[in-house]
């Protein structure tokens, strides 16, 4: 390898100014609830001088690096819009010490100046007093005074002017300034003629005093007499004296032009070899609220966290002020391959960061093997690019008056903007200036790992459960539909963490950076009672980190638009492109609607527990055969707790049909009747947990890294205490079930608890990037004629599913979260089916209708034959209204307004989501059809199209 | 009005099943709305409040109050910015400042009928007064009555009533509510609250001298922590602090007209009322409770997570209102927040079910509360809003149905009360019908076969099945009843009965003794089967039966009792008849019977047990051959013998618990320091 800028015998370009001049209208949901929009519009500059070298250049972007601060900046031809990757700031503490520096010399000009240069004034001291001294400084005359006690008297310190005139009989007034360390008594004399005890405060004030001359000898003396005066008072201070004046007096005022003594104390500024000039070059405006380690990870590209012997966290950037040293080399065989070689010296960890530039953007990757040094135990994370589309700062500016920096903050211009984070359906996080410090967000992709868990024990929160992050994207948008970038892992999201940090929050920015996690610490039981003691995994994680960041801009009309839909579409791209994901063509016209049965559940009884049945097999023909009567025929249906022990004991490992829901025979006639009509009946299986009164934990459950069962206590009845199946086991379990389903000819698999899980299990070692390719391995090998149900997959899923259950149609809901965007909608669309949350459940209203057209999902219901109160001792006691008689209106009712819209966009493309007015969606799809969605309770025109209030209104196709 | 029974067991705030296989958390809710179940367990319910707006930029620092008047602005205290903040949720501004120069930290805020705004300040040590327009009109310090013997007055929260009457709570005063008049004169406390010792307290009092009394922690009252005063005048207050009603709304005399005890403390912060008497209660942890206007609990939603700064979770839940549409706003005193939540159609369906019900139009509330049924078909509340509903309208069949779901054995019974009177007046003729034509049967078969002998035969048949030997050693029970000391002594002679013949009676007894215990009708039984812990009752059955027959035989063999073992384990099987048939009279009646006939069923397992204890006794006396004296003697030692036994097995289990723990310590520990 060699050095960079030996290697690259490039032209050194310096990017001078890029000035963009742009106007944008910022438009989109504004509350995560409400769903209207607040039009702002906003105008901004954006102005970027920074001074890099070339790396590399495409079609579409230059590719440059700043060595001193190891920034990458990206240049986008397409819109003059240029990114860097940190912020790319000088080190507060830095320009602190050079202006520091300065203003020292600055004022040592004034400092000490030997009083010999004051020539009307002379000094005498008792001799016995060494440690009295007087000097010039910052245009006072300064008078220290020590060791005077009560042996010494008034006149032991004498300040004295040299002689000067006066007339017999005139009236003279004589002035000075003088303040004092303390405050402190002082005597004046006008050779005999005048004397007077004055004393001076710790605050600079005049002091004044008239007499008239009548000593006829003229010649005289001004004294001050700084020795001792009384035993009480303070006598040792430091005193101050400035524009002392000797005049003759009216009696009014004083006579101009008639002062005899030179005791103004300024210096000539001619002098000066330190001008106000200068300090102020050197002290320039310096970054507030970003101390040097922050400044470091502002400005860097990779920066790791590790644990001091404390066991606390810290940081250490590669752009850190001294911890770090990095260097850039250049890959001879690749010229778009560059690595940079970081060594972080106060950790003992080194990392090689290969970066990857082509014409979409950057991929940046991490090798397992490239993560070294003696201090690797202690890494805890590495953190890339935090600060790339950081928006906001503030800084303090030097005062010359002042001679320091004031602090008072001035805020720089926030770019406007937002974050997404894939939190629930997608989440935007606008760049506000807030008020109050609120929390990040802060999501592991994949959700919770029990495995890695910081204790074996996890209690269940008393909250709806926050979304989980099912794929490992988020993005940064600087205005609406002007400049983007999605990024994305490609390696290394089991162990990812996406953050994003609020203004406010330690800083005046709002940031969103992906974490990697190496170690944590976790609580080590021993023993039954529950102690134990805080540790460390006895190895890190193992793995490769890939990231990409693509670059976006524009409203769309070429490439990915700047906003959260081209995000989508470009991840979903990069899917496809990788045989993640693909697209597919449906056969039908009217959309399909999911019906679930909820067969039954079990409660406690006298001995052991009882099936509490709520609907049997033939039951379900029952309803399904009414509701196709009723015009509804694109149907598929999950049957929920159809094993022995119901939802919540019914064994995965085993397929125990009971004459109670419905015989193995029944369910083959069931399945078989309804395939013929065009229904799908599929049994579904939580595959992920499982519990003590199910099966013996002994090869089932996975374990803690503390080596104990991974658990979730609930304080529920009838049952509370969940273990989490080993991902083989599940698996296993999986395929005998399916086998068995097979049999019985089922057109599809629901499966739900390991396609949104994923957990590593200790009994064997397996760390989370295993256990996802056992389950990737599990699903590739199921029957490739049988359709996959999944309920919420993550990711690395979505290549086997064929239709998406209970897609999330909110976020958390994090105060800093300021809108709910269908993102997964936008990646899934028109790849597989995707179906709301239970409509039975608070999702019924006509606005949660509008939601499904405008997210463009299809409707979804549970249902049971015998009244859902049966359910109370079980629980399934969460679906409390599931009476099949009690929904068949609101059935219809949903199916026909949401099949209303979406039916004409079955098979197209959805190619944009946009707010036209506040509460108004416009969703635009490939084959020209739109579907205009109107929340608000007033009816609205779309160019000569009447939207009803709470309605939606098809044009085109 | 039904009445929760106090949760004996740790009622854990939320049960929560966010485990279920799917979850149905379909809405924007970010907590979940939890209602109380039919055994007083909080379980999920429909939506009853969604999030809706989170109001961050209002710039406000420790806000503590907020009040809502009559145009739906709402009026903040925003304590540390020393103003009060008017803000108009329909445009999101703020309308205007109130700033007074004496204000230093106002605490409370409240609007009256006529819109004039009072401000309690605690640091300015006075209450403010507006007029509509937000003029100064006065300041009331601190009374100087005598009566008011406080020593400081530092107000903290206001309400007025529509006389002008003020009722203050002050930091630091214990003694309750503080009434000042219309000018501002010390009336008295309002309204007080007991302190309630603990069982420990009250020990202390009995033991401890004035000194160490003097020693102890204060015992001061639960403090008042909020006050409210609903447009119709009437005063509500809450208070934080274990063991007492904690949300009060007061008669005139200051009492609490309704009970919402639930045995632990809400930490209740603010009340607040609507237009439907119902009260929304805050909760400082984070939850917001409420109430319809009897103080019977509806549901409440919240999370006591206070890390997260998600919408609907608080920091710290300072202050709640309603407005004009029902929409609750809370304040947040940490964070400086507004939250508002938005009511579903499932909250409102019930809160105009719960004012029909209120105006006397039952069918129109059956209505309402069919469609909450449709939404919540586990709704407690609403099958016994349903059943009382319909009860009112005498459709007492119906509403038994409800009840039964409700788990309301009161009004059941009433109900039932009512069904029962109905079939038997058209049933009694019939029944007294086929009474005497039975009585005739009898007595014309009995006549006529003393004649004829054709029922000899049956006689016959029945006489040899009676004299097998396992039966005849069962059925020699009943012999029991006429002579028991003969039996007796025929039992001891072994001349009657057996061991096998015991074990069947004593088998009997235990079935019987289920059957009461797990399956009583709706009413009597309390505690459903499922939910008895069966395995503690089996055990318990037989480990008090067998230790009394061990203990029994082991005093009674000192004292020169002549029973063995088994032939007191025989007495005892034998003398069980009476209390066997009553509590499968008592079991079948508590089917037929309403709470009105308790007594029927007290007295016959009365008499049963009665009479076998009797039995027992004599059994005893007889076969060791012992005088009343002696007989009694036994039996006091027998019972302490038998409590000395069960102390020593709670001894062992505690302690063996101990021990094994610590022998497995030292193994794992010896494991540790050898292998690693």
């Amino acid at each position: 390898m060699f050095l960079a800028k030996k290697m690259l015998l490039r032209v050194f370009i310096v990017f001078l100014l890029f000035a963009s001049f742009i106007t944008v209208k910022a438009v989109y949901d504004p509350s995560n609830q409400k769903t209207n929009l607040q039009p702002v519009s906003l105008v901004y500059n954006i102005v970027e001088p920074t001074e890099s070298e070339l790396l590399y250049e495409t079609a579409n972007f230059t590719y440059s690096f700043r060595e001193s601060r190891d920034t990458i900046t990206i240049y986008d031809k397409r819109n003059d819009y240029t990114w860097t990757t940190g912020t790319d700031l000088e080190f507060s503490a830095e320009i602190a010490n050079e202006c520091e520096e300065i203003v020292e010399s600055y004022e040592d000009q004034f400092s000490n100046v030997d009083f010999s240069t004051f020539t009307d004034f002379t000094n005498s001291t008792d001799p016995l007093l060494t440690d009295i001294e007087f000097y010039g400084t910052n245009f006072m005359l300064k008078a220290l005074i020590n060791d005077v006690d009560e042996n010494f008297t008034k006149d032991s310190v004498l300040l004295q002017t040299s002689l000067v005139t006066l007339t017999n009989g005139t009236q003279y007034q004589l002035s000075f300034e003088a303040y004092g360390l303390s405050s402190r008594n002082i005597e004046v004399q006008v050779g005999s003629v005048y004397t007077e005890e004055i004393t001076v405060t710790n605050e600079l004030a005049e002091y004044t005093m008239t007499f008239t001359m009548s000593d006829p000898t003229a010649n005289v003396t001004v004294d001050f007499l700084l020795g001792y005066f009384a035993a009480d008072a303070i006598s040792n201070t430091t005193l101050y004296f400035d524009n002392i004046e000797l005049n003759e007096y009216d009696g009014v005022d004083v006579v101009d032009g008639t002062n005899q003594i030179q005791g103004d104390f300024e210096l000539d500024p001619l002098t000066l070899e330190t001008t106000q000039e200068d300090v102020l070059d050197v002290c320039r405006d310096r970054e507030v609220r970003l101390n040097t380690t922050y400044t470091g990870f502002a400005n860097s590209l990779v920066t790791i966290e590790y644990f001091d012997s404390a066991s606390n966290i810290k940081r250490i950037s590669s752009a850190s002020r001294f911890d770090a040293e990095s260097l850039l080399y250049a890959d001879e065989d690749d010229e778009s391959h560059f690595i940079l070689d970081i060594d972080f010296k106060d950790a003992d960890i080194e990392v090689l960061l290969n970066i990857y530039f082509d014409d979409e953007g950057i991929r940046y990757e991490i090798l397992d093997e490239d993560v070294t040094g003696d201090g690797i135990l202690d890494l805890a994370a590495i953190i890339i690019s935090p600060f790339l589309g950081a928006s906001g700062g503030a800084y303090e500016s030097f005062d010359i008056t002042e001679m320091d920096y004031l602090d008072e903050e001035h805020f720089k211009y926030k770019v406007p903007g937002y974050s997404l984070v894939p939190d629930g359906s997608g989440s935007l996080i606008q760049f506000n200036d807030n008020t109050v410090d609120l929390n990040e967000f802060n999501a592991s992709v994949y959700g919770f790992d029990p495995g890695q868990a910081d204790h074996y024990l996890q209690e269940s929160a008393g909250y709806v459960p926050f979304k989980t992050a099912s794929m490992p994207v988020f993005g940064m948008a600087h205005e609406d539909v002007q400049a983007a970038f999605v990024a994305f892992a490609t390696s290394g999201d089991e162990f990812m963490q996406i953050i994003s940090m609020p203004e406010e929050n330690l800083t005046y920015y709002n940031f969103t950076y992906p974490r990697f996690e190496y170690n944590k610490q976790y609580y080590q039981v021993y023993n039954k009672s529950g102690a134990g003691y805080l540790t460390f995994y006895d190895d890190r994680n193992h793995y490769d980190i890939e990231m990409r960041y693509n670059f976006l801009s524009g409203d769309g009309t070429t490439g990915y638009s700047g906003d959260y839909v081209g995000m989508a579409h470009s991840y979903r791209d990069y899917l496809v492109s990788q045989d993640l994901l693909q697209m597919t063509t449906n056969g039908y016209n009217d959309i399909p609607i999911r019906l679930d049965f909820l067969m039954s559940d079990v409660e406690k009884g006298i001995t052991g527990f009882n099936n509490q049945v709520t609907t049997t097999s033939s039951q379900v023909d029952q309803i399904l055969s009414m509701i196709m009567d009723n015009g509804i025929t694109n149907i598929n249906s999950g049957l929920l707790g159809w094993n022995d022990g119901g939802i919540t004991l019914g064994d995965p490992r085993d397929t125990d049909f009971i004459r109670q829901i419905g015989k193995q025979s029944e369910f083959e006639e069931l399945i078989r009747t309804y395939q013929s009509k065009g229904v799908d009946i599929s049994f579904n299986q939580d595959y992920y947990r499982i519990l003590e009164e199910m099966m013996t934990l002994r090869n089932n459950a996975s374990k803690n890294t503390s080596t104990w069962y991974s658990r979730l206590e609930t304080f529920d009845y009838p049952v509370s205490m969940f273990y989490f199946a080993r991902p083989v086991k599940s698996i296993e379990w999986l395929q005998d079930q399916a086998n068995t389903f097979d049999s019985m000819g089922v057109a599809s698999y629901s499966i739900s608890g390991i396609t949104n899980n994923l957990t590593s299990d200790y009994s064997t070692d397996m760390l989370r990037d295993e256990s996802r390719d056992v389950l990737v391995a599990g699903f590739d090998n199921l029957n490739k004629d049988v359709l996959i149900n999944a309920y919420q997959p993550n990711m690395y899923l979505w290549e086997y599913t064929d239709r998406y259950l209970q897609t999330p149609v909110y976020g958390t809901q994090y105060l800093i979260e300021t809108d709910t965007v269908p993102f997964i909608q936008l990646v899934l669309q028109n790849t597989m089916e995707l179906y709301g949350p239970y409509a039975n459940f608070s999702f019924y209203t006509d606005s949660d209708i509008l939601r499904m057209i405008d997210y463009n999902i299809y409707p979804s219901f549970v249902l049971t034959h015998e009244p859902a109160y049966l359910l109370t001792d079980t629980l399934s006691r969460t679906y409390y209204s599931t009476e099949y008689n009690l929904y068949f209106d609101l059935i219809n009712h949903v199916y026909e307004n949401v099949n209303g819209a979406l039916n004409n966009v079955v098979n197209a493309n959805w190619i944009n989501r946009s707010f036209i007015d506040d509460g108004i969606v416009l969703n635009e799809y490939d084959n020209n059809v739109m579907i205009i969605i109107n929340y608000t309770d007033e009816s609205y025109m779309y160019s000569g199209v009447s939207v009803e209030p709470v309605s939606y209104a098809v044009i085109g196709g | 009005m039904i009445r929760f029974k106090k949760v004996i067991v740790v009622v854990l705030l939320m049960i929560l099943s966010t485990i279920s296989l799917v979850e149905v958390d379909a809405s924007s809710a970010t907590t979940y709305t939890t209602a109380r179940n039919r055994k007083g367990f909080f379980v999920i319910t429909q939506d009853a409040y969604l999030p809706e707006t989170t109001v961050l930029d209002l710039g406000l620092d420790s806000p503590e109050d907020i009040f809502i008047d009559e145009l739906d602005h709402i009026f903040i205290a925003d304590t540390s910015n020393q103003r009060v903040v008017v803000y108009d949720p329909s445009t999101n501004t703020i309308i205007e400042e109130i700033s007074y120069p004496e204000f230093i930290s106002p605490k409370g805020v409240f609007i009256t009928q006529d819109n004039e705004l009072y401000v309690a300040d605690s640091t300015a040590e006075a209450v403010f007064r507006f007029d509509a327009d937000h003029n100064f009109v006065a300041k009331y310090t601190k009374p100087d009555s005598a009566s008011f013997d406080a020593k400081t007055f530092n107000p903290r929260r206001i309400a007025v009533d529509n006389q002008g009457t003020m009722y203050v709570i002050a930091e630091g005063v214990f003694d309750g509510i503080i009434q000042l008049s219309s000018s501002g004169e010390f009336q008295g406390f309002f309204s007080t609250n007991t302190v309630n010792l603990t069982t420990r307290q009250q020990l202390e009092n009995l033991l401890f001298t004035d000194t160490q009394l003097a020693q102890v922690v204060d015992r001061n009252p639960v403090s008042f922590s909020n006050v409210y005063v609903d447009q119709k005048g009437i005063k509500y207050s809450t208070s934080i602090g274990l063991g007492i009603s904690n949300l009060k709304k007061h008669n005139t005399d200051g009492s609490s007209s309704i009970d919402t005890d639930f045995g632990f403390d809400w930490g209740m912060v603010d009340v607040y009322t609507d237009q439907y008497g119902i009260m929304y209660v805050a909760g400082a942890a984070g939850y917001i409770n409420i109430f319809t206007s009897d103080g019977q609990f509806i549901f409440a939603f919240g999370t006591d997570e206070s890390e997260q700064d998600v919408s609907g979770f608080y920091s710290q839940l300072t202050s709640i209102a309603v407005d004009s549409v029902g929409r609750i706003w809370t304040l947040d005193q940490d964070n400086a927040f507004l939250q508002s939540y938005t009511p579903t159609d499932y909250s409102q369906t019930i809160y105009q079910a719960l004012a029909l019900y209120k105006a006397g139009k039952y069918d129109e509330a059956v209505v309402l509360w069919e469609e909450v049924l449709k939404l919540n078909q586990l709704s407690v509340l609403a099958h016994n809003e349903m059943g009382r509903n319909l009860f009112s309208e005498g459709r007492y069949a119906e509403s038994m149905e409800h009840f039964i779901l409700s788990g309301n054995r009161q009004l059941y019974s009433q109900a039932y009360w009512e069904v029962r009177n109905v079939n038997l007046q058209r049933s009694l003729p019939v029944f007294i019908a086929g009474f005497f034509a039975f009585l005739i049967g009898y007595f014309v078969i009995k006549g006529t076969n003393r004649k004829y002998h054709y029922l000899d035969p049956v006689k016959k048949r029945i006489k040899k099945v009676t004299e097998i030997r396992i039966i005849n050693d069962v059925l020699y029970m009943f012999n029991l009843l006429k002579h028991p000391l003969d039996s007796f002594y025929y039992i001891k002679k072994k001349e009657k009965g057996s061991y096998k013949g015991a074990t069947i009676i004593f088998a009997l007894f235990f079935i019987s003794y289920m059957t009461y215990v797990t399956s009583k009708g709706f009413i009597y039984q309390s505690v459903e089967a499922a939910d008895l812990d069966l395995n503690g009752i089996i055990i318990g059955f037989f480990a008090i039966a067998f230790l009394f027959v061990f203990a029994n035989y082991l005093v009674t063999s000192i004292n020169d009792g002549e029973g063995s073992l088994g032939e007191i384990f025989k007495g005892l099987s034998y003398s069980l008849l009476p209390i066997m048939v009553a509590m499968l009279i008592t079991t079948y009646l508590s089917y037929k019977l309403t709470y009105t006939e308790v007594i029927i069923l007290q007295l016959t397992m009365y008499v049963g047990y009665a009479w076998s204890g009797l039995l027992i006794f004599l059994a005893v006396q007889e076969l060791h051959n012992y005088t009343i004296r002696e007989t009694i003697k036994s039996f006091l030692l027998t019972f302490l013998f038998m409590m000395i036994v069960g102390l020593l097995f709670a001894f062992i289990q505690i302690m063996g618990d101990q021990l094994i723990q610590f022998v497995i310590g030292l193994v794992k520990e010896a494991f540790r320091n050898v292998f690693s």
